[in-house]
């Protein structure tokens, strides 16, 4: 007879057993050891690097103090000054307008006056905002052009009504521009052209009205609601996206907590009733993945949980 | 190329016998010291692992931690013990810790007072039996069993540090090392049974 805790220990003492082949790898790819690692051999390169980079400032400072500092300075004037002198005359810019726009609206004299004001510069101010417009993912840059000479001429010849009202589409050719409409001082232009509905005048004067560019909200790609009823209440009986952009290449998956593929659509209008071969399903979360691509040429994919609510 | 490249084999294989060396590649932060380091004692240190958990996925992962700690404090390592002493205390610390913390996620341990006198002694039959077969009773205890039976029997521990180090009333260790040798006792029988058939 022997006590029970000997016999284990004669056999269980010092022995040996390899590990599995990936048991290094797991180890070594540990955030840990790999932090640690580079951490030492950081501390390691720093002796070398300090000395260099100590050298490597004193040269810098040296040949600054001795080239007196000042032709530094006297590039950086030349520089700024270059750029306010570019700004090109009024006529090119308003050119270069009319080709990419497709929609011109005037505004009337007091908002002209106002921005006039609140640009006054001699020559010309260019002013651009570029912005995401709330339902079609275009870009729309507002250019400014205030003229103190030309702002108080045209308030005479032009009524209030008119100059609210005149919208010119499509894009018109600079010559016949210039006689419409010299004194529109406030153009809208898109430059990225995206369906043909009209534009209400008075809701693009008070978009651009109010424009700061911090004011607009990107906007997602996607639509998609947190919930749905399918009730048959007639009110979000189904869960399906809405698209605020063109979108390709849309696939849309929902699965179960325990990774049960339930719906499965390419179609982006279509949308997922809550069944499962013909089966009501219960009140739960569901996880859906999206992936679609979008105006710009990328994929995304887009995951979440839907409550599903009877 | 070739030849310098030889020459660092041959120097860094000269470098595994010397603990010193090996101990201050790995501190350096090399994997390639840390590799030798890895291959040396791995063995050993799974063998611990194996017999102080139920199933070879949770030996490896007691293994990373093990190796992930050990290379995070070898620069307290003062060579006042062996290297391999110290790996393996290091290790037992490792499985000790993770014990404790699965304990509070909610292992139930049973309580049962076993009175403070002298453990009765649990006798079997003196046989030969394979290592393979007793590593696999071992690791059917239950965790609470196997962890006291572990650290008493095989790694030597006093009873009153074993209480101190789970964290557990003595009297719990002293009922539950009784428990899982009555358990052992029981498979061995079976087991010799089955053998004489």
């Amino acid at each position: 007879m022997k006590e029970i805790g000997e016999l284990f220990k004669e056999k269980l003492t010092d022995q040996k057993e390899t590990p599995s082949p990936q048991m290094w790898e797991k180890i070594v790819i540990n955030d840990n050891i790999l932090k640690y690692n580079l951490k030492q051999r950081l501390q390691r390169s720093l002796l070398y690097i300090l000395p260099v980079t100590i050298i490597v400032a004193i040269a810098v400072i040296s040949v600054v103090l001795l080239s007196n500092g000042n032709p530094l300075k006297q590039n950086n004037m030349a520089k700024t000054t270059s750029a306010v002198e570019n700004p090109a005359t009024p006529v090119t810019v308003i050119d270069s307008i009319s080709k990419t726009a497709d929609r011109i609206i005037s505004y009337p004299t007091e908002i002209v006056q106002s921005i006039a004001n609140q640009y006054p510069t001699e020559t010309q101010t260019e002013h651009e905002t570029h912005l995401r417009s709330s339902n079609e993912k275009s870009v729309v840059s507002v250019t400014v052009t205030p003229f103190k000479t030309e702002v108080s001429q045209p308030a005479a010849e032009v009524s209030k009504e008119n100059s609210y009202k005149e919208i010119v589409i499509p894009a018109v050719p600079s010559s016949e521009k210039s006689t419409v409409k010299e004194k529109t001082i406030i153009t809208i232009s898109k430059t990225e052209e995206v369906g043909s509905q009209n534009l209400e005048t008075d809701d693009v004067e008070e978009k651009s009205w109010e424009i700061e560019s911090s004011d607009w909200k990107e906007v997602p790609d996607l639509s998609i609601p947190n919930a749905f009823s399918p009730n048959a209440d007639g009110l979000n009986d189904e869960f399906g996206v809405v698209a605020n952009s063109p979108i390709t290449d849309f696939n849309m998956m929902v699965y179960d907590r325990m990774g049960q593929q339930l719906f499965q659509t390419r179609d982006i209008n279509a949308g997922w009733n809550g069944e499962y071969k013909g089966q009501l399903l219960p009140t739960n979360s569901y996880l859906y993945i999206i992936s679609y691509r979008n105006s710009e040429g990328e994929n995304k994919i887009q995951k979440g949980m839907v409550i599903l609510v009877r | 190329m070739e030849n310098t490249s030889s020459e660092r084999v041959k120097t860094t294989e000269h470098l595994v016998n010397n603990d010193q060396e090996l101990v201050e590649g790995c501190i350096a932060g090399n994997p390639k010291y840390q590799r030798m380091l890895y291959e040396r004692f791995a063995g050993d240190l799974y063998f611990i692992c194996k017999r102080y958990s139920c199933s070879d996925a949770d030996a490896e992962d007691l293994l990373q931690d093990a190796f992930v700690k050990i290379f995070l404090n070898l620069k307290g390592f003062r060579f006042e013990s062996s290297l391999k002493h110290w790996m393996k205390r290091l290790t037992t610390n490792t499985i000790i810790t993770n014990f404790r913390m699965k304990k509070k996620e909610g292992v139930k341990l049973d309580y049962e007072e076993y009175g403070q006198g002298v453990l009765p002694v649990v006798e079997v039959q003196d046989a030969d039996i394979p290592m393979e077969v007793l590593m696999r009773m071992v690791r059917e205890l239950p965790s609470g069993y196997r962890m006291i039976f572990n650290m008493r029997e095989i790694d030597g521990c006093e009873l009153s540090k074993i209480a101190e180090e789970l964290n557990m009333n003595p009297a719990t260790v002293r009922s539950q090392l009784f428990k899982a040798k009555a358990a052992l006792k029981k498979q061995i029988e079976n087991w010799l049974k089955s053998e004489k058939v």
